[in-house]
């Protein structure tokens, strides 16, 4: 139980207000008219001093229906606390690690976590801070939440002070060379990993294109050996299991396949030049002549001049725009900052928030309601002890 | 079946119907007069005892047995009946709505519709203001209207006035009456008592009822209550618990006393609550006289 506006309660006060008109407004006392006072001679009398309220069932009313409107004025609430509402452990999982690429990464993590019996809750659109408050209000007090966050998260407003008590787990995700995006939980041995795994770049040319696909495949080595990353190109060998970072070079007039359209929604990135048919012309580029369009998790770029014999001398300048890392073309992303886990650490031993409450307004209100019917009707009712007396 | 306490018979508002349902009650599996005295038919014999009317003895018998023996006949039934009410400020002492006056005259009703009944005379003395007005005793019905109409016109008021004043409305019937006083015996001094002595010492067979009220006799009131004395306008401011032993066994002793004392003068007293049936208060009373 709680109020909204203590302050209210000094309405309280105007309790004194009846008491008062009942102590001074006190009634003569009506003789009792008898026969004869022959045995009652010499009886003591009354003390006199002895305040005494007239009419206390309609005091108790009035000081009832006071107190009631001092408590809706103090906004009176409770807090709803579910007796059976346990303590538990929750592990909140960010949004952006729930995908099946991140998952992997952040498996670790999760199995030290889930393995005390934690539930794993998976949150939703929005800031960490809102996430957490959001899911403290859900929790019975004392819980634990693990919080499993990437080290980029944006972070905005104030930290919230929270009921249970809050770890934050961050996992850097981080882009692995030749093995596309990968999510590692330890930054240096995903820094070590990355030298070893080449970047792989399959080619789909006809017999039309075979030069272009000569020229692009050495574009693709001479940045590569520039940039001192190991690359690795070979022909589109058919259907292959999407491999999220992968890239591919589609050099035909026809359509790609759907097998290499496969391979784009689980993440690779296709290239198609311009002036083939199957990008459907190079006139809707923009000026810098690189289209960038998206199918599911991954990318389609159309460049203009991949296919002419003209751009073999600049071929590796563009390639080098855009390899291996597409993102960079794409318009300026809000700045993501790295957080330290320290920062991200709720507030705690502060005044904890409100659980879900109920207000009791409107019963306040019709309680008093009932109690000003009732004041009025035993304040005119016609046989009042006071009416009687003053007939 | 009704109960005929006075609170439901004062809300009637008709004096006749009122006391005729109080007599019906009354009559409803009633019983023949038992009083013995002079009459015609035989009852008994008695031993003579000084003062006896000798016309009364029966000189055969003496012849017989050369004793005195007085013959007893049942009693004649046309006798006179005397109700005098006590109009007093006193009788004005209400409780739950009720007066005593209230009571006492639907009791005066009552006993002159039962005389009317009976064929016997009766006449009715009120005493009020400090003095008393007697209506002659008289037989028939348009004797008993006027009676009743006299019943309903009294308004209590004053104080009982001593015997000189009482002496002519009370003894103006040369014959014996039987004299029944509704009161609710408060007096200044003794007044009440001396006039009943006076009429009793008279050879009226004198009867009284006493009303008295429910919390007169328990004493049950508020924790602090003043008293107002009727008849003076005194007040007393009393601490209800702290004397009600006292007052109680102060009340207790004034009733013995008074009970003591006119037992003593061959004066019955019956007591009478106010929120007891009338009718059935009337047969207790009526009853306990003739076992007298």
């Amino acid at each position: 139980m709680g109020f909204a506006f203590p302050t209210g309660l000094a309405a309280l006060a105007a309790l004194a207000i009846p008491i008062l008109i009942h102590l001074s407004r006190k009634l003569p006392r009506e003789p009792v008219r008898i026969g004869s006072l022959r045995h009652l001679e010499g009886a003591p009398a009354p003390r006199r001093a002895r305040a005494r309220v007239t009419e206390r069932w309609l005091l108790a009313v009035r000081l009832l229906l006071l107190t009631l409107l001092a408590l809706v004025i103090a906004g009176m609430h409770v807090e709803i606390r579910g007796p059976a509402r346990a303590a538990r452990s929750v592990v909140l999982l960010s949004h952006d690690l729930s995908t099946d690429s991140a998952g992997d990464a952040a498996g670790a993590v999760l199995d030290s976590l889930t393995g005390a019996g934690a539930r794993v809750v998976a949150a939703g659109a929005g800031d960490i801070w809102s996430l957490l408050s959001e899911l403290d209000r859900e929790l019975p007090p004392g819980s634990s939440i693990a919080a499993v966050f990437p080290a980029s998260l944006p972070v905005a407003g104030a930290r919230p002070a929270l009921r249970s008590s809050v770890s934050i787990h961050l996992v850097s995700v981080q882009a692995a060379s030749g093995a596309g995006n990968s999510v590692n939980v330890d930054v240096d041995a995903a820094a070590g990993a990355a030298d070893s795994i080449p970047h792989r770049v399959f080619i789909a040319a006809d017999t039309a294109h075979r030069l272009a696909a000569a020229r692009l495949s050495a574009a693709f080595r001479a940045v590569g050996s520039l940039r001192d990353e190991p690359v690795r190109v070979d022909r589109w060998p058919g259907p292959v299991s999407a491999v999220a970072g992968d890239w591919i070079v589609h050099f035909t007039d026809s359509t790609p396949s759907p097998s290499i359209l496969d391979a784009v929604r689980g993440g690779g990135v296709l290239l198609i030049a311009a002036e083939s048919n199957a990008s459907g012309g190079a006139a809707e580029l923009p000026p810098d002549g690189i289209g960038i369009d998206t199918l599911g998790q991954g990318l389609i770029l159309t460049v203009a001049g991949l296919d002419s014999a003209s751009a073999g001398a600049e071929l590796p300048a563009l390639i080098a725009r855009i390899w291996p890392d597409p993102a960079r073309l794409a318009p300026a992303a809000p700045a993501r900052r790295r957080v330290a886990a320290s920062q991200l650490i709720p507030a705690r031993n502060e005044s904890p928030p409100e659980g879900p409450q109920l207000s009791l307004r409107d019963v306040l209100l019709a309680l008093a309601i009932g109690c000003f019917l009732l004041e009025r009707w035993m304040a005119h009712r016609p046989r009042r002890p006071a009416m009687e007396r003053a007939a | 079946m009704i109960r005929l306490d006075p609170a439901t018979l004062t809300a009637i508002g008709d004096l006749e119907i009122a006391a005729r349902m109080v007599v019906d009650g009354f009559m409803f599996g009633g019983h023949p007069s038992r009083m013995q005295g002079a009459g015609i038919e035989f009852s008994q014999y008695r031993n003579y005892q000084p003062g006896d009317d000798l016309r009364r003895v029966d000189w055969k018998l003496f012849a017989r047995s050369d004793r005195y023996f007085v013959r007893e006949s049942e009693a004649e039934t046309s006798v006179t009946i005397r109700i005098v009410l006590d109009a007093s400020d006193s009788m004005r002492e209400e409780e739950d709505g009720v007066s005593k006056f209230a009571c006492a005259r639907l009791l005066a009703a009552a006993l002159a519709m039962i005389a009317f009944r009976q064929g016997d005379a009766v006449g009715l003395t009120a005493v009020s203001q400090g003095g008393a007005r007697a209506w002659r005793a008289d037989r028939g019905r348009s004797h008993l209207n006027r009676l009743l109409l006299a019943l309903s016109a009294i308004e209590p008021g004053g104080s009982w006035p001593d015997w000189h004043r009482l002496e002519g409305p009370l003894l103006a019937a040369p014959a014996r009456e039987i004299v029944i006083a509704i009161t609710d015996l408060n007096e200044r001094g003794n007044e009440i008592r001396a006039a009943l002595e006076k009429l009793s010492a008279l050879r009226h067979d004198v009867r009284v009822l006493h009303l008295v009220g429910r919390r007169e006799m328990t004493f049950d009131y508020d924790p602090a209550v003043t008293f107002e004395e009727l008849e003076t306008g005194r007040t007393l401011d009393v601490a209800t618990g702290a004397v009600r032993e006292r007052y109680l066994a102060s009340l207790s002793a004034a009733l013995r006393n008074i009970d003591l004392e006119l037992g003593e003068h061959r004066i019955g007293c019956h007591r009478i609550r106010t929120d007891q049936p009338l009718d059935e208060a009337l047969r207790e009373a009526l009853s306990a006289r003739s076992r007298r």
